[in-house]
């Protein structure tokens, strides 16, 4: 049994450990985990028309063939055109297949729950996000803004970590009577010297998102519309301008149960504008950076009786960066009625833990304690 | 306080609160050495008490901090003036506030109707209709219920045993139950262990949340055993972790509840001892034979009620919940010990913790959901809008009914104490100061006029006990009615405040 008490970090480092260390934070490898909460429908994003089950299960929904190779994946399969605007990283944008929890569990807060802490198919698991036990992996724990997220609330793949999370757009500052309360030293292990020192490191941590936060119109645009474009835009200037190793992003609205065509077309254009913005954005940070898409299962590969499609269980990730290999990676099991899962559901069979352990290894050097690795050939 | 001064008070309410129980009074603490008090782990910084503060004003000050929601404006004044009323009145809970926004009856079946759950069955993750109204109703219940109800520890009680028997409302249609499996616990939170449990069990809540619903014997094909309530009821709700049971006995455990399932009854989830589905072979856990039938599963349960394994797992919980993060052996022992010599009455428990708290007490770090309720009350406040401090609490990961795992939200503050937590806790404050946390304060947010220091140290011990040099100095410039919103502002964002 896994549980545990979490561990928590002593005293802050204080002072003068907001700029990364020169030659050395600027050089470290990041992680940009993002989570498309509500279940993407992989099997409409990226359509294995190639497989003659597809149009069967799919008589609506299904994406064609493509009709010149601007949406052509290779191997049987295309993009979605809303997604069209991923295609220009197809040198180093890996999709692998048939990913997924190893037990199958069909409820979003249960799945996403496992997945966040790295586990198996148990919501009693790991208590730490698998990104506290990643960053733990880097050194970074102890690191101000080592790990960030990025919205309103810490995500369960940072509980039991330092992070904090940021939110886009202008903030006030704190009042001076609640700075000048927290001001001075603490040291000591009472209790309220341990809050006063957290109640620092809150303030002066914040003081800095809050001046970063503040995104520039400039750059707006590119980005595109919602909430992921401003979040991409601020995760990047994090990147570009502190010594932040991992990241941690939201993208909801991925449920789509009736009317999914209008759903997949929009979320479709605003995750690829975003990300493509963001991938240009970097500059030359951006041989730093790995981007890892997930969500937490796939969904049915029938359409059912409202347009849409119901919770299934073999999903898709996918990895961006300089290092990656493009294309489409995993074993496929293909979608005749044997190959189902259950009768239903694309089957998994690349462990989702697999994947991030690669990127975990290969490109950020830090494998992570107990995850299971595979030949994946992406990175 | 010393010893020799608890005894007639704690002799006073054992009588005039054990009369419902068949079970004597605690034995009188005065009757242990003096030497079993736990040691404090940690020497604290010095902290001068102010010396406007009587004894009895302290006392107050630490029952309401310690064993209610918080106290309101001018609360400690008044309850200094009748500590013994205070005390009684912990244990004797008026009934909760109405909240309007759900129907009277908060039965399954009546939430059923008024909530109809829209087909697909599937949970989702947006436009639910009325399964997610009703989901907002209990959580705004539960906001107004803690905001405003009358200070007494029964409320904290339910929240205790409700994580410890946690389930998850957003799985399949556990939520329509919710209201109905609080009350049950609330009901039993100062009655008998073995029946809670017992309660518990066979509720539909419980059954949805933990599988048991689709736990039947095994046969040719189709569905089996599903050992999930099983190991958690021996783990979580029972014996504990690491206590000697083996993964057969999770097994004969599951086994020996096989069959408590759920059918529908006018579409409400109602539970059943189906037969067809016992196993009714022979099973044995920890040594002991169990017959086939439901009476096998009502005497395993009253067997692990009454084992010393589940009695020393209570005494630790609660003294974790109520006393110190890191409870002394003595204190584990002694609350252990009560509800042992009670046969699992919880009553005499809770006197036992009641009893010696100012000796066995450290402070703790305020959880997510005691600091933001405390400071709403401390400003006596209505709740106006409850989803403001949903929203708050949910970013602060301890929003109502919402934790996925079965071990229920944390009991130890230093699992919540974070730099992230101290950033939202913040903005929380200045959200409250400026009108956008959904509450209607009392006018000038209940905060008295502070003519001179001492009054104003005075009134933020009140609230948040012994103050540090730092807090204290904060607050000192901060005199008369003109600096009230400031001086709010300095208490509730202070180390101290942070604190029970």
């Amino acid at each position: 049994m896994k549980r545990r008490t979490m561990v928590r970090t002593g005293a802050l480092a204080l002072g003068g450990a907001l700029l990364p260390a020169p030659g050395r934070a600027q050089d470290a490898p990041v992680l940009v985990s993002l989570f498309l909460r509500g279940a993407m429908d992989t099997l409409g994003v990226i359509a294995p028309h190639a497989d003659r089950n597809y149009r069967r299960l799919r008589p609506q929904l299904g994406v064609p063939a493509p009709a010149s190779n601007d949406l052509d994946l290779g191997e049987g399969f295309a993009l979605h055109p809303a997604f069209q605007p991923l295609m220009a990283h197809r040198a180093h944008l890996a999709f692998v297949l048939a990913t997924g929890l190893p037990v199958a569990n069909r409820s979003h807060f249960a799945a996403q729950y496992v997945m966040e802490h790295g586990g198996e198919s148990s919501v009693n698991t790991e208590e730490e996000g698998w990104l506290t036990r990643l960053v733990r992996s880097l050194g970074a724990d102890d690191a101000d803004l080592g790990a960030v997220a990025i919205g309103s609330a810490l995500p369960d793949s940072l509980a039991g970590s330092r992070a904090l999370a940021a939110r886009p757009g202008r903030a006030e500052a704190a009042e001076p009577s609640v700075r000048a309360l927290y001001d001075g030293t603490s040291t000591g292990e009472s209790l309220t010297a341990r809050i006063r020192r957290q109640g620092q490191g809150a303030l002066r941590l914040q003081e800095r998102l809050r001046q970063l936060a503040a995104l520039d119109r400039d750059s707006r645009e590119a980005f595109g519309r919602g909430g992921l474009a401003r979040d991409l835009q601020l995760a990047s200037r994090l990147i570009s301008s502190t010594g932040v190793r991992v990241l941690a992003l939201s993208h909801g609205g991925w449920d789509t149960h009736r009317g999914q065509a209008r759903t997949l077309q929009a979320r479709g254009r605003e995750l690829s504008q975003a990300l493509t913005a963001f991938w240009s954005s970097l500059g030359d940070h951006r041989r730093r950076v790995a981007v890892v898409v997930q969500s937490e299962f796939g969904r049915t590969a029938a359409v059912n009786g409202t347009g849409g499609t119901d919770h299934g269980y073999g999903s898709s990730m996918w990895v961006l960066g300089d290092g990656v290999r493009g294309g489409i990676h995993g074993d496929w099991p293909g979608l005749s009625e044997r190959a189902l899962f259950e009768g239903r559901d694309l089957r998994v069979t690349n462990d989702y833990r697999a994947v991030l352990q690669a990127v975990a290894t290969s490109h950020l050097r830090a494998p992570i304690e107990g995850f299971p690795s595979a030949e994946l050939g992406i990175l | 306080m010393n010893v020799v001064n608890q005894a007639p008070w704690l002799a006073a309410l054992a009588l005039a609160l054990a009369c419902g129980s068949a079970e004597p009074a605690p034995a009188a603490p005065s009757a242990e050495p003096a030497s079993t008090a736990a040691p404090s782990a940690e020497p604290e910084a010095p902290r001068e008490s102010v010396e406007a503060a009587s004894s009895e004003r302290r006392a107050a000050s630490q029952l309401l901090r310690r064993f209610t929601w918080g106290a309101r404006p001018a609360e400690v004044e008044r309850a200094a003036a009748d500590l013994e009323a205070l005390r009684r009145g912990l244990l004797e809970p008026a009934p909760p506030p109405a909240y309007e926004g759900l129907p009277a009856d908060q039965s399954a079946g009546s939430l059923l109707r008024a909530f109809p759950p829209t087909p697909p069955r599937e949970e989702r993750m947006d436009a639910q209709g009325d399964q997610r109204d009703l989901l907002r109703h209990l959580e705004r219940q539960f906001i107004v219920r803690a905001i405003e109800g009358e200070g007494n520890v029964v409320d904290l009680l339910t929240d205790f045993w409700f994580n410890h028997f946690n389930v998850f409302a957003s799985k399949r249609r556990i939520r329509y139950a919710l209201p109905d499996y609080e009350a049950r616990i609330r009901e039993l939170s100062l009655g008998s262990f073995g029946a809670m449990l017992r309660s518990v069990a066979a509720h539909p809540a419980m059954l949805e949340y933990l599988d048991n619903a689709s736990s039947v014997r095994r046969r040719s094909g189709g569905r089996g055993l599903n050992e999930n309530y099983a190991r958690e009821l021996l783990e979580l709700h029972t014996l504990g972790e690491g206590t000697g049971y083996t993964q057969q006995d999770v097994r004969e455990t599951a086994r020996v509840f096989t069959g408590w399932n759920l059918r529908n009854v006018d579409g409400v989830p109602t539970f059943e001892f189906r037969a067809r589905a016992h196993d009714r072979g022979e099973k044995t856990v920890l040594g002991v034979r169990y017959a086939a039938g439901m009476d096998g599963g009502e005497r395993l349960l009253a067997q692990l009620a009454s084992n010393e394994h589940t009695a020393r797992r209570i005494g630790e919980r609660l003294a974790t919940r109520f006393l110190s993060d890191d409870p002394s052996d003595a204190v584990i022992a002694r609350l252990a010990r009560a509800y042992t010599e009670s046969n699992g009455e919880l009553r005499p428990v809770v006197l036992r913790l009641l009893a010696r708290f100012e000796d066995d007490a450290e402070t703790k770090f305020k959880t997510p959901l005691e600091y933001v309720v405390s400071a709403a009350r401390l400003v006596g406040a209505h709740v106006r809008d409850a989803d403001p401090i949903r929203q708050t609490l949910t970013r602060l990961r301890m929003a109502p009914y919402a934790q996925v795992v079965p071990t229920g939200y944390s009991p130890r503050g230093d699992d919540w104490l974070s730099t992230a937590g101290m950033v939202e806790r913040f903005g929380f404050v200045e959200r409250l100061l400026a009108g956008e946390a959904g509450l209607e304060p009392a006018e000038s947010f209940g905060v008295p006029v502070g003519e001179s220091v001492a009054a104003v140290l005075a009134w933020a011990e009140d609230h948040a006990g012994p103050l540090s040099a730092e807090t204290r100095e904060a607050l000192t410039p901060l005199v008369g009615p003109g600096r009230r919103v400031e001086r709010l502002r300095v208490l509730l964002s202070s180390p101290e405040f942070m604190q029970r």
